[in-house]
């Protein structure tokens, strides 16, 4: 009968849009890009840079290397004509605008936070050469001396000019994965399409809208005992800068004792005081890792109110294997270690 | 009209689908396990962590005096100016835990596979 | 050509076979979950009443069967959980409509007769509940959710084989439940496809 031929062709029709309707998402599953975001990996500021990024526009990872390659020219000690090495060369150079913003703003941490971190302590690590293949601990006068010779209120400013006293050398070291993070955060943002981004330069980390499973980010933290994918405990977060200072990045041990990259501008050694690393939350990059340099130099007492002025929250991991966090990120922060215990919160 | 609890047409439905899904399980493009990365360590500091996932082809990065190439594949020692080149011989790291070092170079890579609900790590 | 089942009486065992399938459901619902399933993979009990709605009754039955426990979900487990159940019944309910309705065969000796089993019916529309549910929860949850696509797929083909055969074994009193709105004289209800 007719209606059955019609019924079948229907029944044919259907089963072949259902048979492609089934095969496209079996397919889609299996191979198109789970929300799979575009990366980009890097090796800049001494370090890798790798860069995630969620939805933007074609090319917005190789835009955001770039931003990072160019401030690396701007302020990289290993790049020879940078405008820090120009003045650490000459004692003074003439730089552009971008230079001049950053140097204002690295200037004003340097002041907030009453000179715990400070640009100016090239002098000191070169002297300590942290990294060197047969260090050793420099005799008392000559860290006397390259004390002398740090100090950020040396640097002196005219618009586009800086200059500093002979002997005086600037090292961003501190800050500089921070200022990488906040070079990509200003290409991401410019590109409207982006719905989220995880940025690390080194350990300083960038968190931008949200992963596509719309959940918090989960940022780790660095057992300073263990492994590159050890943890002491997880952080989850929306946006926002991270940066961790520690005393297990680059040291080296002379008689059972423990001399760490990060240099105490106060008194010219390596910070020794109890903690092992800090991990700083706050929305700035550059801040973020000043921070967590200038608080790992003052211990956590001296850190709050600085902490609390910049509205960033930090973790403090001591060697004793306690950890205390700041009561704005108690609720994000879990441990995750069971060799660490929490020491409680502190406001 | 009687209708058969099984028929013989039915595995026309149930065979490609089930073919279908565990085509899509066992493929590589399931990410079942986190990304793989090849962690190299200079003189006892983290040089570099690259996620070998993250690339479309090999790459080539040198650290000191060692020339290491990284690919999707995994990651291996191509040079190095160590007497023994064992670090070289080693082949090709592909594995979680797969190490290769060079001694006298200071230097050690190794293949990390990364916890899969961990976005970065702050170090 | 064809009676036309009386309304009334339809209503009714369409009342019926709605009142069955949310009972089943909630019986479902009290099994303790098992760990290491995906998330919406379930038994799927109440298809059992929802395909014999489908190969009895046709397309308009099956879809307010799916409707009325569609509005329970509403009631017990809110609106997301209610527009992923109704987008997945939907999904699931046209497949086993034209598994079940559409494809009879043409010609030959066998014309007009069923070509699909019960298990192949049941199989194929749980797996396209899944993937109803899994595209309707994606909407908020995000994409990565089609991650557990193929698993939903497996456990889709394995319940529903279940329920296939669920189906099998109680036709015949799902039929004298049908029986019942049956009167021998005009009020007849009659399935469109007999002996279904």
């Amino acid at each position: 009968m007719e209606k059955t031929a019609r019924k079948k062709r229907l029944a044919v029709v259907l089963a072949v849009l259902f048979a492609a309707g089934l095969l496209a998402v079996v397919l889609f599953d299996a191979f198109a890009p789970k929300t799979t975001p575009q990366t980009a990996t890097s090796f800049a500021m001494g370090s890798v840079l790798s860069v995630e990024v969620y939805g933007g526009g074609e090319g917005v990872c190789a835009a955001a290397v770039d931003a990072v390659s160019a401030l690396d020219r701007r302020i990289s000690r290993t790049v020879g004509n940078s405008y820090i090495s120009l003045l650490n060369e000459n004692g003074k150079c003439t730089a552009d605008g971008d230079f001049a913003d950053d140097m204002k703003a690295l200037l004003s941490l340097c002041e907030k936070t009453g000179g715990a971190f400070d640009i100016t302590v090239g002098a000191l690590s070169d002297l300590w050469d942290v990294g060197a293949e047969a260090p050793r601990v420099p005799e008392k006068d000559r860290i006397a001396a390259a004390l002398a010779l740090t100090g950020y209120e040396k640097i002196e400013t005219l618009g586009f000019r800086f200059s500093v006293p002979e002997g005086v050398r600037l090292d961003l070291g501190a800050a500089g994965k921070g200022m990488a993070c906040d070079a990509v955060k200003r290409v991401l943002s410019a590109d409207g399409s982006v719905t989220g981004a995880v940025v690390a330069a080194g350990g300083s980390i960038l968190c931008l809208g949200r992963n596509p499973e719309k959940k918090p980010w989960a940022i780790g933290v660095r057992d300073p005992d263990g492994g590159a994918n050890d943890l002491t405990g997880v952080i989850r977060t929306e946006e926002c800068f991270v940066s961790t200072s520690g005393n297990y990045e680059k040291y080296f041990e002379l008689d059972g004792a423990r001399y760490c990259h990060i240099l105490s501008p106060f008194d010219g050694f390596p910070v020794n005081n109890g903690l092992k690393s800090v991990t700083v939350r706050c929305s700035g990059g550059m801040e973020s890792d000043a921070l967590s340099t200038a608080c790992f130099v003052l211990g956590e007492e001296k850190s709050l109110p600085i902490l609390t002025a910049f509205g960033a929250d930090a973790i403090f991991i001591y060697s004793d294997n306690t950890v205390s966090v700041t009561a704005g990120l108690a609720k994000d922060f879990t441990l995750t270690n069971e060799a660490y215990r929490l020491r409680g919160e502190q406001q | 009209m009687k209708r058969k609890i099984f028929s013989g047409t039915d595995l026309f439905l149930i065979l490609p689908l089930l073919a279908a899904a565990l085509l899509a399980i066992l493929l590589p493009g399931i990410k079942k396990d986190g990304a793989r990365h090849a962690v190299i360590v200079l003189d006892g500091e983290t040089a570099a962590d690259v996620n070998l996932d993250a690339l479309t082809g090999p790459e080539r990065h040198t650290f000191g005096e060692v020339e290491i190439e990284f690919s999707p594949e995994g990651a291996r020692v191509l040079a190095s100016p160590c007497p023994d080149k064992i670090c070289v011989r080693t082949g090709l790291l592909t594995k979680n835990g797969d190490t290769a070092a060079c001694v006298p170079e200071r230097i050690v890579v190794k293949i990390v596979t990364e916890k899969n609900d961990i976005d970065a790590i702050a170090y | 050509m064809r009676d036309r089942p009386s309304p009334a009486y339809r209503v009714a065992l369409i009342g019926i076979l709605s009142a069955e399938a949310v009972a089943l459901s909630f019986l479902e619902s009290l099994i303790p979950a098992v760990p290491f399933l995906p998330p919406g993979a379930k038994l799927g009990l109440s298809n059992v009443v929802v395909m014999f709605a489908a190969v009895s009754f046709g397309l308009p039955s099956t879809l307010a069967v799916i409707l009325v426990k569609s509005l329970f979900t509403l009631v017990a487990r809110g609106l997301s959980a209610a527009l992923i159940g109704l987008c997945g019944g939907l999904f699931s309910g046209l497949a086993m409509f034209a598994l079940s309705r559409l494809t009879l065969r043409g010609g030959g000796k066998n014309k007009g007769a069923a070509r699909f089993g019960y298990i192949g019916i049941s199989a194929v529309s749980a797996v396209c509940h899944n993937i109803g549910q899994l595209a309707a929860a994606s909407v908020s949850a995000g994409t990565t959710l089609f991650a557990y696509l193929p698993f939903l797929i497996l456990f889709g083909l394995l319940f529903g084989s279940v329920t296939g055969t669920v189906l099998g074994v109680v036709l015949p009193a799902l039929r004298r439940q049908t029986a019942v709105f049956t009167d021998k004289k005009k009020n007849k209800i009659k399935s469109k496809v007999k002996d279904q």
